[in-house]
């Protein structure tokens, strides 16, 4: 039987990146003060989110005391987060304040629960678990930036049962377009992707495609066609500027894969586009369909990237991403400066 | 006209289509966003149906509530050639329609845990689908030794294969695997190769190779 | 290495794809147009994307993810990707295999199917693990794969067939029911 050998051995380096866990809505939406706590997993790594005093925290989800799930507990009106078990009362740094047992003595200094950095943004809740090196920033995201998009629709989350690196490649890869998006996305006639020059600039992967304009006439009026510009901020986050050929107008798909554990991931997708007028489900629909073709077949693959797949020259994406991942998990295990510059280094293929 | 309440990722809702489909009927369809939107909870949509379950269909100026019951209703009524529910074999078509409500319990609830994020109790109604798959495979492995390809015996496929079907072939969208079921794996193979047969989202590909698609 | 059975001869169809199993590794089983039959992992050598989600196309067999055409030798005829171009140099995970007595046999390594020969039963799925298993079963008349480390699939052979197959489905609720 064949060992299948992991792409990268040492995984930690994930934790130097910023990855969403939850949507703001959902916050808003857990309780009726909007505040959470909601309980997430990041990297195997269970993850509470609640709002204390106006702020959006994220800590280990796990009481000091008797480790019981802080997300099963509530945020108090003076803005701490109180476990369910005993009632321990915890603020946004991650330490306890009160210990309702014995509120007269001092807090012991051990309890704590680990306090991850947290932000807002693009309607989305970032956490980075091990910010010590400091070097990574919250993935690009045009839907705001270009003022040609009127509308923006941040979509519901959706789990997958395959690692967050498969589905980066699913999304990335050209060749599946054909078999598993026939008349959705692409033409069957049209099975042979170009081969595209691919930079690494600021910790993206960026890389320019025009697929043939005859697919007009055989596609759907949803499918977004046109010239795709993208911009994959390492290691999950994808930014695929559209423009589209039937009206000459952008089109942004922005998807990133958030790592639950080696095998799960948790998708979020911001969809911008120019008319106002369009109802939110309908572009919205017509992902779902495309997400519905890629699922089984990609659920098919086993979680981890494996050392073993064999690689064409027509897979020059996944192999180009697979060598700066296997770059940045050695760099890793180096320190922080290595990682720094596996990271922010530089490579221009395309001029 | 016949108007069906409808969600494109309900296996029940696809057992309708894939009726009405064959038995070629015209009709309309209301979209209810079940996920996310939880609209069949809706004050709304209970009025339509009170238990808040899709199907439901508008048919003959009445309102006909539950996957089963359409089924049975649809195959009495709009087929003439009474091919999808011999009345010879209706006691055991009776009694796979009420195994395929358990698969809506047991498949069909893992399936809606893992996908949608219903809160249930996975573990049991994981194990309990693994009973139902074995009682089907058992089944239909013994009907193929007697020469039949259906669960109800007979040349033609009958409303009990409908109904059994789309949660079965979604088991592993529940995280049931399904490869100890090989009589199971030959039955939804035959089944997806009916003419006229479209698979609903979330099922493979269809196996039927391309070139013998006539 | 073991020598297993994974498919009763008559259910591995042409057109068809059957799922199998053999200690770890995860199999497809399939009869190209040659009529032979071919015991391979169920993973694509490129992306590892299930092989029995794709098709049997009679001459070749074609992965679900990118189209890749593996010939019943196990080799990669048709890349779509690259104009339709092969690569000789590349093959699926081949087994040995061979059928006799209306069993596939397969083997990691060196094959061996010794004497086993009669109308086959229905193969059944036990979940506990096949050593339990096979300290209540005949050695002469079943024969055990295991599925990992928990689960086996029992083939046997057995003149009264019904008789034998109602003894194993009451064994496996026993075993079962022990945990």
């Amino acid at each position: 039987m064949n060992i299948q050998r992991p792409l990268v051995e040492d995984q930690s380096y994930l934790r130097h990146f910023w990855h969403p866990v939850a949507t703001l809505q959902e916050l808003s939406e857990s309780n009726a003060q909007g505040v959470g706590p909601i309980g997430r997993v990041l990297l195997e790594e269970a993850v509470v989110i609640a709002k204390l005093d106006d702020k959006i925290v994220a800590m280990a989800d796990r009481c000091a005391h008797r480790f019981a799930k802080l997300s099963a507990g509530k945020v108090l009106p003076d803005g701490r987060l109180q476990c369910p078990y005993h009632g321990w009362q915890y603020g946004s740094d991650g330490k306890c304040k009160l210990i309702p047992a014995c509120p007269n003595d001092p807090v012991p200094k051990k309890a704590f629960t680990q306090a991850y950095e947290c932000e807002v943004k693009y309607g989305l809740i970032w956490v980075r678990l091990d910010s010590s090196w400091n070097c990574s920033s919250i993935p690009y995201c045009e839907a705001w930036e270009n003022p040609e998009f009127k509308r923006q629709i941040i979509g519901v989350p959706y789990d997958w049962g395959s690692s967050a690196e498969r589905r980066w490649e699913n999304f990335t890869d050209f060749s599946h377009f054909a078999y598993v998006h026939p008349g959705t996305l692409y033409d069957p006639a049209y099975s042979e992707p170009a081969i595209v020059p691919i930079d690494r600039v600021g910790g993206e992967l960026q890389f320019f495609l025009e697929p043939g304009k005859d697919m007009l006439n055989t596609l759907p009026p949803e499918s977004p066609l046109g010239s795709w510009t993208y911009r994959a901020a390492m290691p999950y986050s994808i930014n695929l500027s559209i423009r589209l050929y039937r009206n000459d107008q952008p089109f942004l798909l922005w998807t990133t894969s958030s790592p639950v554990t080696a095998d799960t991931c948790r998708n979020f997708m911001i969809i911008a586009h120019t008319d106002p007028d369009i109802p939110d489900d309908q572009p919205i629909r017509f992902q779902k369909i495309v997400l519905a073709e890629d699922q089984p077949v990609i659920e098919t693959q086993p979680g981890g990237l494996s050392l073993d797949e064999i690689s064409l020259p027509t897979d020059k994406v996944s192999n180009q991403y697979r060598k700066w991942l296997r770059e940045l998990g050695h760099a890793a295990t180096l320190g922080k400066e290595a990682f720094e510059k596996a990271l922010l280094t530089d490579i221009i293929e395309s001029r | 006209m016949i108007r069906l309440y409808d969600y494109a990722l309900s296996g029940n809702c696809f057992k309708v289509r894939l009726l009405l489909s064959w038995l070629d009927l015209e009709y309309e369809t209301r979209l209810v966003d079940f996920y996310p939107g939880f609209e069949h909870r809706s004050d709304t949509f209970r009025k339509i149906n009170p238990l808040g379950q899709l199907p439901v269909i508008e048919i003959d100026g009445q309102l006909i509530r539950d996957a089963q019951a359409i089924l049975i209703y649809l195959a009495t009524t709009r087929d003439p050639l009474g091919q999808w529910c011999p009345m010879d074999r209706i006691g055991p078509i009776y009694q796979w329609l009420a195994f395929a409500d358990s698969i809506t319990g047991t498949i069909s609830a893992a399936r809606l845990h893992d996908a949608m994020f219903f809160r249930l109790d996975v573990d049991k109604a994981r194990a309990g689908g693994v009973q139902l798959l074995r009682i089907l495979d058992d089944h239909l492995w013994f009907a193929e030794w007697a020469g039949q390809d259906w669960i109800i015996a007979g040349e033609h496929p009958t409303i009990a294969d409908i109904a059994c079907f789309p949660y079965v072939a979604l088991a592993e969208e529940g995280g049931i695997d399904l490869a100890p079921y090989a009589a199971i794996q030959r039955w939804t193979d035959r089944f997806m190769r009916l003419p006229g047969f479209a698979p609903m989202a979330g099922m493979m590909p269809l196996p039927l190779p391309k070139e013998a698609r006539t | 290495m073991s020598t297993y059975i994974v498919a009763l001869d008559r259910e591995v169809l042409p057109e068809g794809l059957v799922r199998g199993r053999m200690d770890t590794a995860e199999l497809v089983i399939w009869r190209g147009a040659s009529g032979s039959v071919h015991v391979w992992e169920d993973r694509c050598p490129h992306r590892s994307s299930r092989l029995s989600a794709g098709r049997n196309m009679g001459a070749y067999l074609e992965d679900p993810y990118h189209g890749w055409r593996f010939a019943e030798d196990g080799t990669v005829i048709h890349v779509p990707a690259e104009g339709g171009k092969g690569h000789p140099e590349i093959s699926a995970h081949v087994l040995a295999s061979a059928v006799t007595g209306g069993f596939v046999w397969a083997s990691a390594g060196v094959l061996e199917t010794g004497d086993f020969a009669g109308p086959p039963l229905r193969p059944l799925h036990f979940g506990v693990s096949a050593n339990r298993v096979a300290a209540e079963l005949d050695p002469t008349k079943t024969r055990i794969t295991p599925w990992g480390a928990a689960a086996c699939m029992v083939y046997g052979i057995d003149p009264d067939a019904m008789a034998a197959h109602r003894m194993l489905t009451a064994l496996r609720r026993r075993l079962e029911a022990a945990g």
